[in-house]
């Protein structure tokens, strides 16, 4: 269970994050709407630790753990997965090494042995063909002239490999075509149990039909000012963000 | 008073006994040495080449030369050069400081005419060879390090290939510095390829000792008409050693040259490439990697001269410099006057993976030609650390990510190894500089690595 109290967050000495208190219990999947600039990547970049985003005041806990006293690296470690929003390029880096770094940096994290070659490319090969990813991106730079649906997908593909517990989707749909966002939402359908959750961020219908989660909050000016079932997203997608604003307006 | 004074007065005093035991033809050059050596001396002109090296103060601490040629030799002086390259068949020779060790069996594997020795046996055998390169290439007016080594110098090693001649298996070199004392000692390699011939040779500079030590080095190499060079230079010193290496190279018409410069732990190094294209169609491949940390400095100047039509020559170095490393590249391509359809292409790029690291960077073209086809770029940059986040945001830590970054930076200059067992291992050794972990499989880091 993902719990943030309070949370208030800067990025160049302004204030982005004003008071977000946000609940995500194991099994659920939420969805966080939001006009440009709200603050959702900043949400996202916060509980993956980036080190951009200074944390003022509040606190997050993740399955007990006081998350922002963690690496970014531990928070992987201990199952929190981000799907960027623009996935970077790595050039000289393939793809094979970089997610055997990443799957043996987690197994030495829990004191387990290294993959056996055999077994990891196995485990490839299995993942990849959940997103639907040619087997040629394995041996390329990571995201290395990928086109931006193939870095979308690529970003499925890992958080497929390595099976975290809370999965950030920081608007995955985008720059998806339409057989590419269903392969993509059905993997991730897939990947679900219930163990796992996720934050997805989106400004489409599409990820609500595929996804069908089970609370949606819409963050506004670096606070949550209202959550729902899927109902509220099929609301903003007919009728815009105004109406909440202004609803929040006189709530204030 | 410059720090060259002290090797003019040792000369002064030790002629006789430096000369005693050389062949004639290295006694042949000293005197021009000695003379331009004490221009340096007196002289107060800056060297450009010397731009990013002090050579007054690298030559100023109080060495001992092995002038009475003493053996040497210590209780297990070779333990690397035991374990040659993983999977891959050399012939193995060894200088020993100065001194070349050639095996009798690794002899008998040499094809018939291919001589491998000392100058001291060439003299007997080969002397016009060794009359006719000895000092050809190698200019004294333009380097104090070879003026020294010119002075001082009292063995050598040649590599005769004559014409029409491949040698198969690759010959490795491993050049061995230890002493009990701070030692300088002057290496001198020669090689001479004839006319359609080709050689494969890996130069690996190492050093047993941790008592400072100095090494100059000589290499004058000419490859003959239609022949091929493939040269690998791989320096794994260490902190206590300063370098200066000083290749030689003449290219005949139609030959090719590829050079691959490795430095993997170091101390001081200042290579310098002087290369001339003597005839047409000439093709010379120069590529850098190099990995520095610490207080290591690595200074590369290269020289090439385009004097005739149709050649190509590619550089492209790379540097990645951590802590309060320095690397400087002075690349200059010179293109004579009335030569034609001239290719040149140079790259020099610089990962400065340490705050307090420095890069230098100094492509040049001088073109005395109207149709040529000639570029340079350079790059000094940091680690990307979008990239880094991405990569600890997948659970990589910190410092494997940098490694990472650091392994793709230099690994493109190694996938331009034509040799699958020497790339393969050049990957691995590099991973393992990077991950600092080289200095400590001291016996044997190949048989380490191959389990
Ligand atoms: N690294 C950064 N440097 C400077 N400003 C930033 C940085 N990251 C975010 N911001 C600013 O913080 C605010 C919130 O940005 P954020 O990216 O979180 O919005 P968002 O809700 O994800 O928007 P979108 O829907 O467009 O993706 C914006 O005004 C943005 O310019
Ligand atoms: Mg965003």
């Amino acid at each position: 269970m993902l719990e943030i109290r309070n949370l208030h967050a800067e990025v160049e000495g302004k204030e982005i994050l004003k008071g977000i208190n946000l609940t995500i219990p194991d099994g659920e999947v939420h969805v966080l709407m939001g006009p440009n600039g709200s603050g959702k990547s900043t949400l996202s970049n916060v509980l993956v630790g980036h080190p951009k985003y200074t944390v003022t005041s509040g606190r997050i806990t993740f399955n007990g753990i006081d998350l922002l006293s963690l690496s970014p690296a531990d928070r992987a470690h201990e199952g929190i997965f981000m799907s960027f929003q623009s996935p970077t390029e790595i050039p000289g880096v393939s793809m094979t090494n970089f997610l055997r770094a990443a799957l043996n940096a987690k197994r030495a994290y829990f004191g387990e042995p290294a993959l056996s070659a055999a077994d990891f490319l196995k485990l490839l090969r299995e993942k990849r063909k959940l997103v639907g990813l040619d087997a040629h991106f394995m041996s390329r730079g990571v995201n290395e002239g990928f086109s931006g649906g193939e870095r979308k997908r690529n970003e499925i593909f890992q958080m497929a490999v390595l099976e975290p517990l809370f999965s950030i989707l920081d608007e995955t749909d985008s720059g998806l075509d339409v057989d590419a966002l269903r392969i993509v939402a059905e993997g991730f359908n897939t990947l679900r149990t219930e163990k796992t959750s996720a934050m997805v961020i989106t400004h489409y219908q599409r990820m609500l039909d595929y996804l069908k989660p089970d609370c949606v909050h819409v963050l506004v000016d670096g606070t949550i000012v209202k959550s729902g079932t899927i109902e509220l997203g099929y609301d903003i997608e007919a009728r815009g963000f105004d109406w909440i604003k202004g609803e929040s307006q006189t709530d204030k | 008073m410059s720090s060259l004074k002290q090797y003019i007065d040792l000369y002064d005093e030790a002629c006789t006994l430096v000369q005693a035991s050389a062949t004639d033809v290295l006694n042949s050059r000293r005197d021009a040495a000695y003379r331009q050596l004490q221009q340096f001396d007196t002289s107060a002109d800056k060297l450009e080449a010397y731009k990013y090296t002090d050579y007054q103060a690298l030559f100023a601490p109080d060495y001992g030369l092995n002038l009475q040629r003493l053996s040497l030799q210590q209780e297990g002086a070779h333990p690397k050069a035991s374990c040659s390259v993983a999977q891959m068949d050399n012939i193995v020779v060894r200088l020993d400081n100065d001194l070349p060790i050639v095996d009798s069996k690794e002899r008998e594997r040499l094809p018939q005419g291919v001589f491998v020795g000392s100058f001291t046996e060439a003299a007997a055998i080969l002397p016009d060879v060794l009359r006719a390169h000895y000092g050809r290439l190698a200019d004294l007016e333009c380097d104090p390090a070879t003026s020294l080594n010119s002075l001082f110098v009292q063995e050598g090693l040649l590599i005769y290939v004559p014409s029409d001649c491949r040698v198969e298996l690759p010959i490795q070199l491993i050049a061995n510095v230890h002493a009990a004392q701070p030692l300088m000692c002057h290496q001198r390699v020669m090689v001479v390829l004839g006319d359609r011939s080709a050689l494969t040779l890996t130069y690996c500079d190492e050093k047993s000792t941790t008592q400072p030590t100095m090494a100059t080095q000589v290499a004058e190499i000419s490859v003959g008409e239609d022949s091929c060079l493939q040269l690998f230079l791989l320096e794994e010193t260490e902190p206590t050693h300063v370098a200066f290496h000083q290749t030689y190279l003449e290219q005949g018409a139609r030959s090719s040259v590829e050079l691959y410069d490795v430095t993997l732990q170091n101390g001081h190094t200042r290579h310098s490439l002087h290369s001339r294209f003597a005839g047409p169609e000439g093709r010379l491949a120069a590529y850098g990697a190099i990995m520095a940390s610490g207080q290591q400095h690595v200074d590369h100047q290269l020289q090439i001269n385009h004097l005739t039509d149709d050649c190509r020559s590619e550089m492209l170095y790379k540097y990645v410099l951590d802590d309060e490393s320095v690397g400087a590249f002075a690349g200059k391509v010179w293109v004579a006057q009335g030569t034609h359809r001239n290719q040149s292409e140079q790259t020099n790029a610089n990962l400065c993976a340490g705050d307090k690291a420095r890069a230098y960077s100094q492509p040049m073209l001088e073109i005395y030609a109207d149709d040529v086809e000639c570029s340079h770029g350079s790059t000094v940059g940091k680690l990307d650390e979008t990239a880094l986040f991405y990569m600890q945001q997948r659970g990589i830590p910190l410092d494997e990510a940098r490694l990472l970054l650091q392994h793709a930076f230099i690994g493109e200059v190694l996938t331009h190894i034509p040799l699958e067992p020497l790339r393969q291992r050049l990957m691995l050794l590099t991973d393992l500089r990077l991950r600092g972990r080289l200095e400590k499989c001291q016996s044997c880091r190949v048989a380490d690595v191959c389990q």
